[in-house]
């Protein structure tokens, strides 16, 4: 596996070095297109340790590696795999999954059917988060796309189907379905998370095992050029054992329930997308205390824009607002107010190298700790934080 | 005195280095839709030529493969996504690397040149390309032009 990975640093390096022609944008090995990328960046921030435990000092430990071979079997069979790594801090490590993996047969232009490990549609960006050279900003916005959560709703082990339906002069409905069963690895971002939003209450004390979950999507492209509207569901249940107060074993068994409706406009050069969302948890704790039963629900939402002026250089930001229980905005209930919202917004510039390397660096100012992790941050005192990223990516 | 001299020369220098910056790409020029005479097909519309390019289109209307190719980033690659597929240069880039790398589709097939996309538009049947205005396209059939 480690030959892998240096496999594609050397073609990443080969690639950020103009060594391969202009025209050539993939591997191929026996028909056998390969493809690859290497995100690695660097995040500091000041008051609070964000997105990794260490940013306060400045942290390296955040990237992501990626390979995909692939073959068109036939006009219409396609069969492809990519293997996938990241470090978030002291989330993921670099052990490398099957990031997707399916195959992919095409009946109609209408019709089509995948099965095997298949990325789930959420939002406009689910299926590419993890592809940083797709986007102006580094980060994405929390409010929808946690990073922590990541693992938690990016692929299934299941079967999809999926289409393009042509509505004439109405523009076309593209649509996405997928059922099955996922896998939680608790060291990926699922464990800390809900241990920080348990608050110390209880923790994660084993293997979480998820049902089957379902995904689905669509995504209207208008009439109006460059305009696309969308709407996704996911649902599944989660069940973790726990330990609650630090000595007894229980079990909980959360059912999630996550809408996003999206719309895009691409006007020339210039990108303008907005999502909202809606988390809700209804979740049943079973301990030798009793039954305890609650809901929760988060909402999330962000408005995003950016311009490219030309081939070297663009410009984007976003304005991106978190409120991780609805019911109480303002922090009424909360130990520390400010824990009851996130508002992050984000100036990002861009500089494409060439066709393979891109650089990025993003400032962020944060109202409110919604996000800061309680695993990392015990003491809050301040209610406002900045912090900053820089990546470079090669791909090939 | 020497200080504003420095200040203005830096302000100078920053501007000037900044102006390629905000220069946009250029697209214009007319672009014919080329195939193989044997496919089956006399014209097109622009929304069968947008979705064959998106990968969203696979076959023909009678059900034969539609395969497409593309030319390298230039003057007549811009004005045919500008015409035809609604994209910019890295718009287009970026939707197929999006598919490439979550599994959806494979990157075009490109031309360093004009005369390579006509050569192998004609000899493989059911394959759309596109060249500029001028280009020689003997052997070639139109489909569309813009």
């Amino acid at each position: 596996m480690k030959n892998r990975i240096m496999m594609v640093f050397v073609c990443c390096v080969l690639a950020s070095s103009g060594l391969f022609p202009g025209s050539v944008l993939a591997l191929e090995a026996g028909g056998v297109d390969i493809h690859g990328f290497i995100s690695q960046g660097f995040i500091v921030s000041e008051d609070y340790e964000y997105l990794t435990h260490n940013s306060k000092k400045g942290s390296f430990e955040y990237n992501e590696i990626g390979i995909n071979f692939s073959k068109d079997l036939t006009d219409r069979l396609r069969l492809g795999i990519q293997l996938f790594s990241r470090d978030l801090g002291d989330v993921g490590n670099n052990t490398i999954s099957i990031d997707w993996a399916y195959g992919d047969y095409r009946v109609k232009d209408w019709l089509g059917i995948r099965v095997g490990r298949i990325k789930l549609p959420m939002g406009l960006y689910n299926e590419t988060r993890d592809i940083d050279m797709l986007r102006t900003n580094v980060v994405m916005p929390q409010s929808i796309y946690g990073d922590l959560l990541r693992d938690s709703v990016i692929a299934a082990n299941g079967v999809g189907v999926y289409g393009n339906i042509d509505l004439s002069r109405l523009g076309s409905l593209e649509y996405q379905l997928v059922a099955g069963s996922m896998n939680i690895d608790n060291e990926n971002g699922f464990e800390k998370y809900f241990n920080s939003r348990s608050k110390g209450m209880f923790f994660i004390d084993g293997t979480s095992d998820s049902d089957i979950a379902y995904a689905g999507g669509i995504r209207w492209n208008t009439p109006l050029e460059g305009l696309s509207l969308g709407a996704s569901a996911f649902s599944n249940t989660v069940d973790s054992p726990v330990l609650i107060g630090g000595a007894l074993k229980g079990e909980n068994s959360s059912d999630n329930f996550v809408y996003t409706v999206s719309a895009e406009y691409l006007w020339g050069n210039l990108t303008v997308a907005a999502e909202y969302q809606q988390f809700e948890i209804e979740y049943t704790l079973t301990s030798p205390m009793g039954l305890k039963e609650g809901v929760g629900t988060s909402e999330g939402y962000y408005l995003s824009a950016s311009y490219r002026f030309n081939d070297l250089f663009s410009l984007g930001g976003y304005y991106s607002v978190l409120y991780p229980y609805d019911e109480d905005k303002s922090g009424d209930t909360f130990a520390f107010a400010s824990d009851a919202w996130e508002k992050d917004l984000a100036l990002s510039v861009r500089f494409d190298i060439n066709d393979y390397a891109v650089l990025k660096v993003e400032g962020h100012h944060v109202d409110g700790t919604a996000r800061v992790n309680a695993m990392d941050n015990p003491i809050r005192n301040k209610d406002e934080f900045c912090y900053g990223v820089a990546k470079v990516t090669v791909s090939f | 005195m020497k200080k504003q001299k420095l200040r203005l020369m830096l302000i100078r220098l920053v501007l000037l280095t900044a102006i390629p910056l905000f220069c946009s790409q250029a697209t214009a020029g007319t672009v014919k839709v080329i195939t193989s005479p044997s496919t089956p097909v006399e014209t097109v519309d622009d929304d069968l030529v947008m979705n064959i390019f998106l990968g969203k289109k696979k076959t023909w209307p009678n059900g034969d493969h539609a395969q497409f190719v593309v030319l390298s980033p230039g003057k007549t690659h811009n004005s045919f996504l500008n015409a035809y597929v609604k994209k910019t240069s890295s718009q287009f880039k970026n939707y197929w690397k999006k598919q490439v790398f979550t599994g959806k589709g494979k990157n075009p097939k490109s031309f360093e040149s004009e005369g390579d996309i006509v050569a192998y538009v004609t000899q493989t049947p059911g394959t759309i390309g596109y060249v500029s205005a001028d280009t020689d396209i003997t052997g070639a059939k139109v489909l569309s032009e813009k």
